[in-house]
């Protein structure tokens, strides 16, 4: 193939288009040409006549020359000559108006004969003869005149449709082939609409079909991770309990590859899920006021014993301190900001590790949050900054060995930015660390939306530890288990309860500050006996708990579903240490802040 | 820098060549004799050889004494093949010494149309004296009509028609 189709396709219509401007223009030389024929033979067959009537007059001024003696015999020969060539060069014309005239020109043609003899007589004219030559050549000069005047004047449509017939076949010709391109280039016109929608169905159809393999790819990659998720939940949980124990090295040692490996398992378990969903579009973003404050210390104290241990630096360095509350997905931002934190700590092996952050104008003119996490580890290879943003696409291969990681960290988290409406960016030269800068069109968020008083911060550096009465309530025992044991540092009073029921009976006794609510349990399940509990405090007037729901349901529709139930907060399944704490540490916080009624449950004593 | 036994000497120069030329042109221009009859065609302006006065006038026997041809060709004016005969137009020119580029070729009856002297040589024009064997007369668009062989094709277009006057009496070289 000599061209590519759509090429090929313009080529025609290109073909079309000059031959068509071909034709026009032929067709305009034809009219043009008829034109000018028309005229010519008008004018031909003018002047014809008019030079026989001329040649005529002249013969007459001869004859009279030669009567009056001035003229030879032989000059009236000549003019004789001259207007018999004349009158034979009328007769050959052929032209419309002569049908009128043929009667004259045989009348003057049978004159030149009558008189040729005469004329060229050797004894010379005789005078009478003379005179009958004189008179009778008047009157077919005035006749012819007369009629030529006439006819040319009146019949001159006939001369311009009969001058026309001659071009009529190259016309009609002509026309036909202008008729036939035009006819072309509309048909090809509606063949390129039609085949162009019909392209255009084909893909849409074909990317349904595509949407729809995805979509079921999500799903079953939701469920598998789900399955697995539960198992490895208890996995994990189980280690860390027995790392709690006294232990010999060997078997310490074991443990903690036990730990490690779950752990990296999860969280790519955990990563896969989140990436399908964020390719399915399921990915639902919450717009809500926070402190980008708070969750900027949190991760830097999250990581700083990580870093500590490595003998780096860990600073973060807030350019406009307050840095004002704005409005957007908390969690997604601190999923985020974990992920750069923690990739710029492993990837690092001296040096310091930076955080910067700033409410500035960004570069499209909005306003919003700007977060750099730089580095003074290995860098990345220009090549190799295209490709660390694709799913798996680690810079070297051996990072996934050496720094563990399952690689799709960054490509979730640039998803993330831009499914904020943000960016994700990185910079960096081989040797030079790199710098990694988030930037996230946040809206400043009204005042008055966030409580933010100075134990925000506070807070966070004393990580004291959890007091209060908690209730833990789920059908599994091994669950059950699990959580006491990762609370089993804390400073709290905790209680069990293996059903919704078992749960309000407690309740109907005991004083509790906190619920960790099963949602999946036979008999009444975690959201019926949250709703009853509320009540249940509503109507015996005391403070009610605040209800966690710990769940391997963590949809977003199924989180809206929980806290529309009255539920505080939810914690997905399988739960981690760190998560565990966080949440029940921002509970029980604000239940001492607002000693009152918590916000689950407004309408209560003071 | 000319000194003036320089000057002198190139005057000499320049008198030797130009007698040279003179001598040439005597040499190739061989002296038109008069007409015998009444003539039929007289050819002026710029000419070397005359003889009247400074026109060149020829009769019939002179211009069959020339390159005198005989052609079928075809006209528009006409039907069908037609046999032509007269001396070539080239041969008349080269009879009077023409040194013009173009010629002035009028009718009896004083119509003049402007022929490229370039075309007696390219077109083999002829002056056609006889059609069909017989000399034409003016009745006939005689005496002389300037004739462009073409072929019926080629007469159709009708390229000449403006050059091929008929009833020819003079020319005149310019």
């Amino acid at each position: 193939m000599l061209f590519a189709a759509p090429v090929k396709r313009s080529l025609i219509a290109i073909g079309l288009c000059i031959g068509l401007i071909i034709a026009f223009s032929e067709h305009r030389k034809t009219v043009q040409e008829t034109e000018r024929h028309m005229m010519f033979s008008v004018s031909n067959a003018s002047w014809k006549i008019s030079e026989l009537v001329y040649e005529a007059q002249r013969f007459f001024t001869a004859l009279s020359d030669h009567a009056a003696g001035t003229a030879d015999q032989r000059d009236l020969q000549v003019q004789f000559e001259v207007l018999w060539s004349r009158l034979q060069i009328v007769v050959a014309t052929d032209f419309p108006e002569r049908a009128a005239l043929d009667a004259h020109l045989e009348a003057f043609q049978a004159w030149l004969i009558e008189n040729d003899q005469a004329v060229f007589d050797p004894a010379g004219i005789p005078s009478g003869r003379m005179v009958q030559i004189r008179n009778s050549l008047e009157p077919l000069i005035v006749n012819i005149r007369q009629i030529w005047v006439k006819e040319f004047n009146q019949a001159r449509g006939g001369s311009d449709r009969e001058a026309g017939t001659l071009m009529r076949g190259q016309h009609a010709f002509q026309e036909f082939v202008i008729a036939g391109l035009l006819v072309a280039i509309v048909l090809y016109l509606l063949l390129e609409v039609y085949f162009g929608h019909r392209a255009q169905k084909r893909e849409q159809d074909l990317r349904a079909a595509a949407d729809a393999a995805n979509r079921t790819k999500s799903d079953f990659i939701a469920n598998v991770s789900h399955e697995i998720r539960t198992p490895l939940n208890g996995i994990i949980s189980m280690a860390t309990h027995l790392g709690d124990h006294p232990l010999s090295p060997e078997l310490r040692e074991c443990v903690s590859i036990i730990e490690d490996s779950g752990g990296l398992l999860l969280s790519t378990i955990n990563d896969v899920l989140d990436l399908s969903k964020i390719e399915a579009g399921e990915m639902s973003i919450e717009f809500r006021a926070f402190d980008p404050e708070r969750i900027l210390k949190l991760a830097r104290e999250l990581y700083l014993d990580q870093a500590r241990d490595k003998g780096l630096t860990l600073d973060l360095d807030i350019r406009d301190l307050p840095l004002p509350a704005v409005i957007g997905d908390e969690r997604r931002c601190r999923q985020v900001l974990h992920n750069l934190v923690s990739n710029a700590v492993k990837f690092t092996s001296e040096g310091s590790v930076r955080i910067e952050a700033e409410y500035a104008r960004l570069r499209d003119g909005q306003s919003g949050l700007r977060i750099i996490v730089a580095d003074t580890g290995p860098g990345i290879e220009i090549a190799a900054q295209k490709t660390i943003f694709q799913p798996f696409g680690q810079a070297d291969a051996t990072i996934s060995r050496d720094f563990g990681g399952t690689g799709l960290g960054l490509t979730i988290s640039r998803k993330l930015c831009e499914a904020m409406g943000g960016e994700l960016m990185v910079s960096s030269r081989p040797g030079l660390g790199a710098k990694f800068i988030v930037t996230l069109p946040f809206a400043r968020a009204p005042q008055d939306t966030l409580a933010k008083g100075g134990n925000g911060s506070a807070k966070v550096e004393t990580l004291s530890p959890l007091e209060g009465r908690v209730l833990i309530v789920d059908d599994n025992a091994t669950n059950r288990l699990i959580l006491r044991k990762l609370l089993s540092r804390q400073q709290l009073d905790l209680m069990e309860a293996d059903s919704g029921r078992a749960a309000l009976e407690v309740l109907g006794t005991e004083r509790v500050d906190l619920v960790l609510m099963d949602v999946q349990m036979p008999g009444m399940n975690g959201l019926e006996a949250t709703t009853r509990l509320l009540e249940a405090a509503k109507l015996g007037g005391y403070a009610a708990p605040s209800v966690v729901a710990v769940t391997a349901n963590a949809m977003p529709e199924q989180r809206q579903a929980y806290l529309a139930a009255g539920m505080t907060m939810v914690l997905a399944k399988p739960v981690s240490k760190a998560a565990l704490i966080d949440t029940m540490r921002t509970c029980l916080e604000a239940r001492k802040a607002m000693p009152a009624p918590d916000r689950s449950n407004t309408a209560d004593v003071a | 820098m000319i000194e003036g036994d320089d000057v002198v000497r190139f005057g000499r120069c320049l008198f030797g060549v130009f007698a040279l030329i003179l001598a040439a042109g005597a040499a190739w221009t061989s002296p038109l004799q008069s007409p015998t009859d009444r003539p039929i065609l007289v050819v002026s302006g710029a000419i070397s050889n005359a003889n009247t006065s400074d026109k060149a006038a020829f009769d019939h026997a002179m211009l069959r004494n020339l390159d005198w041809v005989e052609v079928e060709t075809f006209t528009s004016f006409t039907d069908g093949a037609q046999v032509f005969a007269g001396p070539t137009l080239q041969s008349v020119l080269d009879a009077v010494g023409a040194r013009g580029e173009t010629l002035h070729a009028s009718a009896i009856n004083d119509y003049t149309v402007q022929i490229p002297v370039a075309h007696a040589q390219q077109h083999q024009v002829i002056l056609a004296v006889e059609h069909n064997g017989r000399p034409m007369r003016i009745r006939d668009k005689g005496p002389i009509w300037v004739v462009y062989p073409l072929s019926e094709a080629a007469a159709a277009m009708r390229p000449f028609d403006g050059e091929m006057i008929w009833q020819l009496t003079r020319i005149r070289v310019e």
